[in-house]
């Protein structure tokens, strides 16, 4: 090897090795990655001519490689040629019907409906064609709020995209570990990093083969703190450095239905207006409220039964060791347990509608004696109608719910406020493990099934009264795939859509964090981690005798005790917070704005007030959150291709103001429905 | 009048588009856009305002007062309609109601140059040159740059037989507009006036000329 060569070699060595420290340093998953060698190797000419020869026998010289991404540089900046990600919303497109369609006949209010459609009534007015607009969202020429580039390749294109444009979120995902591996010898991150900074962007790598964890990994980029609102991926610019086109399409598309997810959860006013009016209505009457956890005997067993298609063939089961265990009956499970005769020891509702009180006396086929003798638990944004249809109740505080967040405030321990979402199976589970259940069998709880179709027993009536399901298909243009193939139980693979997917995540993770508990999994449905799989046929085998019930469901009962709270104090508690809230959001819309930057940077800091970790748990943040992000999303949509920049900041003002006016009219729905609320305590 | 902001930025680059036709002399076009956009927007400040200064330049100062005082009722707040509506009677010869205007216009604006000047000349037309010099130095303390105070403040200097300090004041008028004419008269007339003081004037001239480089 001549001097030049060693030297160069040597050169490429420590490059390596300052990205290894660095990347150990700031982003120690991927140097775990790193950890090994790539698997192609380096040639170098007499002349110090750079080769690179891959596994499979091909060879690239580095200057081509060089050339190759200089011309891609140029097509990226033709704005008319970028590629960029396209989303949300159609502008014109208003809903003279409500937009949660016919769940709004459920709700108290009709923001969520009218101020989007002010919204679409207000662009289709303004801009009844396509002139004056831009096909794609425009930022100008060099202003990109969020730039995802496909590969990493070796590396050159990426302080070119940093230096030349004004970059406020760049995320590089590269499927090939490999290639990544390879770009460390050429790449010098350390610097670009340091180039991030200066340019005031922020840098994330999601080196990742696995396409459902890259959109996982950038849903966490999105949610991280100081992160960028999920809506800033409509208009989001691209960059290929790879070639495979199947991948870079799979990779969009997963994005694009992940984004479904990230708007999972986020709620919406009315929705949230129903847990305030319910649970204040609930708290009223002194409904007990689950306060003891872990207060079961060690020998205490739940059967919880679901609807899902496992349980036609788990009856039998449930019949000869039901006396021995306690039966909990989730949602809709209870129509198939009142078919079959099985009196279960709890039902459990979690849906807020004050029409699942009808639901349930419709799916008992209007026999109210078989509710005799149930003890029942709800949500505490369960309609108190439904409480009041069962002998005894229990309470649970919701996670992640306006009230929830308000009376963990107040001084409520978090340890007694459970998630429970997003199904009811869920719910149950949460209580179970948190009650102190440490042996927890599953029947019909089946998170997917074998046969695509076949989500629910054959034996249920299921009515999905998921509001949220239904506000965001329509929220979001693109429909989300419907069909997750996961590990099923026994082995092979089951099919669940986006929702038993989420609460397939959501169990295994909750019965993670009770380790001594046993959850055994009866069902030929998806494989739920941390959960033991158990075919009925073993069933006897593991038995270990059951427990008294009557001691048992009494221990359960006990777990809910009545609550003492001040219900004035904590109105005014609610009121002073919505009015700071609003007041935070007028000072950030009165900041002046003479840029589409500086719109941008209001509309952060805005959607930022409501998911930022120290708000994350706010209950302003969770009452506005989902509706203040639609109106946002709808606004930046709008003002991305309104080509006069005077109009789009007109634009923006309107729509700032509209959300303004929403929050006003929010909190008097809250005002008014308190009002309600007390006004039936005073009857 | 609460209008919305995409109707707003509209309405005012039609608005731009008249002002522009002024400048041009398109007197019709001017009247054309205006009267349009107040078919659809009859309380639209803006245009209620632009009809009064196309009617004051067209010599209908009347007219322009019927349109200033519509301004200014759809907005109250506007400083530049109560200067305009101050100018329209000034040249109407209502010197009072002109120096009130202006007043309100300062009220509305305190640091606003054109009815301050504005002021200061209605206040020397009727002999209250002390006030009218407070404003111009007020004005020169503003916006020592602009060159208008500086004439003003000139004229009535020389007036007081301020020789000295009225070339001072034409002097820097000129220096801040090279093409203001009237300055440049005031400055020559009072100099030819009192040839004593011209070799002083040169030297001012050669001190700025050397300052420059």
């Amino acid at each position: 090897m001549t001097p030049l060569q060693q030297a160069y070699l040597q050169k490429l060595r420590a490059t390596a090795d300052a990205n290894a420290a660095f990347f150990e340093l700031n982003m120690p998953q991927h140097k775990m990655l790193l950890d090994e060698a790539p698997t192609a190797s380096v040639d170098i000419s007499d002349q110090g001519d750079l080769v690179i020869r891959y596994a499979d026998g091909e060879s690239r010289r580095i200057a081509a490689d060089i050339l190759e991404m200089e011309a891609r540089m140029e097509q990226f900046a033709d704005l008319q040629d970028r590629p960029q990600i396209l989303a949300f919303h159609n502008l014109r497109k208003f809903y003279e019907n409500p937009s949660h369609g016919d769940h709004q006949v459920f709700h108290y209010s009709k923001l969520d409906a009218e101020y989007p459609n002010r919204a679409t009534r207000h662009f289709a007015r303004h801009y009844p064609d396509n002139s004056g607009l831009n096909r794609y969202p425009s930022f100008g020429e060099k202003e990109i709020p969020l730039l995802i580039v496909f590969g990493s390749r070796l590396g050159w294109h990426l302080p070119r995209l940093l230096a030349e444009y004004k970059v406020r979120h760049l995320i590089v995902i590269e499927t090939d570990v490999d290639a990544f591996r390879l770009s460390v010898f050429f790449q010098d991150y350390v610097l670009l990093s340091r180039l991030a900074m200066e340019q005031g962007t922020d840098l994330i790598f999601i080196v990742q083969s696995d396409v459902e964890k890259i959109a996982r990994s950038m849903t966490a980029a999105m949610l991280k703190s100081e992160g960028l609102p999920q809506f800033f991926i409509h208009g989001a610019s691209m960059f290929y450095a790879l070639d495979d086109a199947e991948m870079v399409a799979s990779i969009r598309t997963t994005i694009i239905d992940t984004l479904w997810e990230l708007f999972f959860g986020m709620g919406y006013f009315d929705d949230e207006l129903i847990t305030v009016r319910h649970t204040f209505d609930n708290l009223r009457q002194r409904f007990p409220v689950f306060s003891r956890p872990n207060a079961m005997k060690p020998d205490a067993v739940a059967f919880i039964v679901g609807s899902g298609p496992s349980l036609d063939g788990l009856i039998p089961l449930l019949r000869q060791y039901g006396d021995r265990a306690v039966i909990f009956s989730c949602g809709t499970a209870i129509s198939i347990l009142h078919k079959m005769g099985i009196k279960p020891d709890f039902h459990i509702e979690k849906e807020r509608q004050d029409i699942v009180s009808d639901i349930l006396v419709k799916s008992i086929s209007n026999d109210l004696e078989f509710l005799k003798g149930i003890n029942f638990i709800g949500l505490s944004p369960v309609y108190s109608e439904v409480f009041r249809m069962f002998d005894r109740c229990g309470m649970i505080i919701k996670a992640a719910d306006t009230m929830g967040a308000l009376l963990e405030a107040d001084g409520m321990p978090g340890e007694v406020i459970l998630s429970g979402q997003p199904t009811v199976t869920n719910t149950a589970i949460d209580y179970a493990l948190c009650a102190g259940f440490k042996n927890i069998y599953l029947f019909g709880v089946d998170m997917g099934s074998k046969d695509k179709e076949k989500h629910h027993s054959q034996h249920t009536v299921y009515v999905n009264l998921l509001p949220e399901e239904d506000h965001l298909k329509k929220l979001l243009a693109h429909q989300p795939s419907n069909d997750i193939v996961v590990p099923g139980n026994f082995g092979g693979e089951a099919h669940a859509n986006k929702i038993l997917a989420f609460a397939r995540r959501m169990m295994g993770f909750m019965v993670s964090g009770y380790p001594d508990a046993k959850v055994y999994n009866l069902n030929d449905g998806a494989m739920i981690e941390h959960t033991t799989p158990l075919p009925p046929e073993e069933f006897g085998e593991r038995w270990t005798g059951g427990c008294d019930k009557y001691t048992t469901v009494e221990a359960a009962m006990n777990t809910f005790e009545p609550m003492d709270v001040d219900l004035d104090a904590l109105q005014r508690m609610l009121l002073e917070r919505v009015d700071a809230f609003i007041a935070q959001v007028e000072t950030i819309v009165a900041k002046p704005q003479s840029s589409l930057s500086e719109v941008l940077d209001k509309m952060v800091e805005i959607h930022w007030m409501t998911l930022a970790p120290s708000n994350i748990n706010d209950p302003c943040g969770l009452l506005f959150r989902g509706t203040s992000a639609r109106l946002l999303s709808m606004a930046y949509n709008a003002v991305t291709i309104i080509k006069d920049s005077d109009e789009a900041l007109a634009k923006a003002e309107w729509d700032f103001a509209n959300l303004v006016e929403c929050l006003h009219e929010a909190r008097a729905e809250v005002v008014k429905n308190l009002q309600i609320a007390l006004a039936t305590a005073e009857q | 009048m609460k209008i919305d902001p995409l109707e707003r930025v509209r309405l005012n680059k039609r608005i731009e588009q008249a002002h522009t036709c002024m400048m041009d002399g398109d007197a019709d076009g001017a009247r054309k856009i205006f009267q349009e956009i107040l078919l659809q927007n009859p309380q639209y400040p803006a245009v209620l305002h632009g009809m009064g200064v196309l009617c004051a330049g067209q010599g209908d100062v009347g007219e322009a007062e019927h349109w200033l005082r519509q301004a200014i009722a759809a907005d109250a707040e506007n400083a530049l309609a109560w200067n305009d509506l101050g100018e329209a009677l000034r040249m109407l010869g209502r010197g009072e109601e002109a120096i009130a205007a202006y007043r309100h216009a300062l009220q509305l604006e305190p640091g606003f140059l054109s009815p301050l000047n504005n002021l200061a000349v209605a206040l020397a037309g009727k002999g209250d040159l002390e006030e009218a010099k407070r404003c111009l130095r007020q004005a020169i303390e503003i916006d020592p740059t602009d060159p208008h105070p500086h004439n003003n403040l000139g004229v009535i200097l020389e007036s007081e037989g301020q020789v000295a300090e009225a070339l001072l004041c034409y002097e820097k008028a000129v220096k801040y507009k090279h093409d203001f004419e009237e300055a440049r008269q005031n400055y020559a007339d009072l100099l030819q006036r009192n040839p004593e003081r011209l070799m002083q004037a040169m030297g001012r001239l050669l001190d700025d000329a050397k300052s420059l480089d």
